[in-house]
């Protein structure tokens, strides 16, 4: 098969545990577009999902950290954060070991890539999941990126992995989505970004 | 300055109950593992988490262990602030303050 579904959302962790600091006449249609979201993924009747996040330290610490990992566990867990904390119940998340590997043997190909048999999912994973995969019954595949801990991998070569994880998920009988998540709403009118612009 | 050693120590701590059950118990025992700074071993041992984002410790893992602290969100933004304008910028890491936190962060 091939991609069925692709998609981009925020994963800031107040979006669950600072809700209803936010005016309602913003968080409400926010809201409703991540219900969108999980309705357009349901009716793509993905197999599995691909989930691209950057690291939190959840996993991994400037002692050993990769660039790029994928996760290949039969099952995950998370939040790693305090679930009180986030609001988003600490729960198992289903796996799927041979996908993992199959996409990770097309990935190595082409870019180098870690992968991990143990992961804990932080709020950059299960935010997400939280509207879109709210029964957890769709198999996750976790991708991370390095986004906190300098050398970080450029830009270019975030692009050329995405195109490897696209040739991964071609290479797959499985209907398989892909799912960016980041800090794309972390700071919009951020005093930087507005000198840069 | 010693900041990967700092960071080490609060990673640990937000990840393992263990580590946690030490710092609860005899925290200066526990902070003879990591190879701190006087200052950065200080700010620790006060619980100065606007001194922690001074010295440097990453946001994803600072806003975790503020919590564990006991910190709110409207504190442990407050605890950065007031440490700003005190020492005017964060000093090493990637979240240096933009318009004295006013503006995010970077």
């Amino acid at each position: 098969m091939s991609l069925v579904f692709a998609g981009h959302c925020s994963h800031a962790p107040g979006i669950t545990s600072r809700r209803e600091q936010a005016a309602p006449a913003l968080r409400d249609p926010f809201f409703a577009q991540y219900e969108r979201m999980r309705v357009a993924l349901e009716a793509a009747r993905p197999d599995a999902l691909l989930l691209v996040a950057g690291e939190h330290f959840a996993n991994f610490f400037m002692n050993n950290m990769p660039a790029y990992c994928i996760g290949m566990a039969e099952r995950y867990e998370g939040p790693i954060e305090d679930p009180a904390w986030l609001r988003v119940p600490r729960k198992a998340y289903p796996g799927n070991t041979d996908l993992s590997r199959r996409i990770i043997d097309t990935v190595m190909q082409s870019s180098d890539v870690a992968y991990a048999e143990e992961w804990k999912f932080d709020h950059g994973i299960v935010v997400p999941l939280s509207f879109l995969t709210p029964r957890a019954d769709l198999a996750i595949v976790p991708v991370n990126i390095n986004c906190q801990g300098p050398p970080l991998t450029p830009l270019r070569r975030a692009y050329e992995f995405g195109r490897a994880l696209r040739r991964a998920c071609d290479s797959v009988p499985e209907r398989v989505a892909i799912i960016g998540s980041g800090g794309t709403s972390h700071w919009p009118l951020h005093a930087q970004l507005r000198q840069d612009q | 300055m010693s900041l990967y050693y700092l960071q080490k120590l609060l990673y640990d701590v937000n990840r393992n109950p263990s580590v946690q059950a030490a710092f609860s118990t005899d925290r200066a025992a526990l902070l003879t593992q990591y190879d701190l700074t006087p200052e950065e071993r200080a700010a620790v041992i006060t619980d100065a988490i606007g001194d922690l984002y001074i010295l440097g410790v990453n946001g994803q893992i600072l806003m975790h262990f503020a919590t564990w602290r006991g910190l709110s969100w409207e504190q442990y933004i407050a605890a950065m602030k007031v440490a700003l304008a005190r020492h005017g910028q964060v000093k090493a890491g990637i979240y240096a303050a933009v318009e004295g936190g006013e503006g995010g962060a970077l």
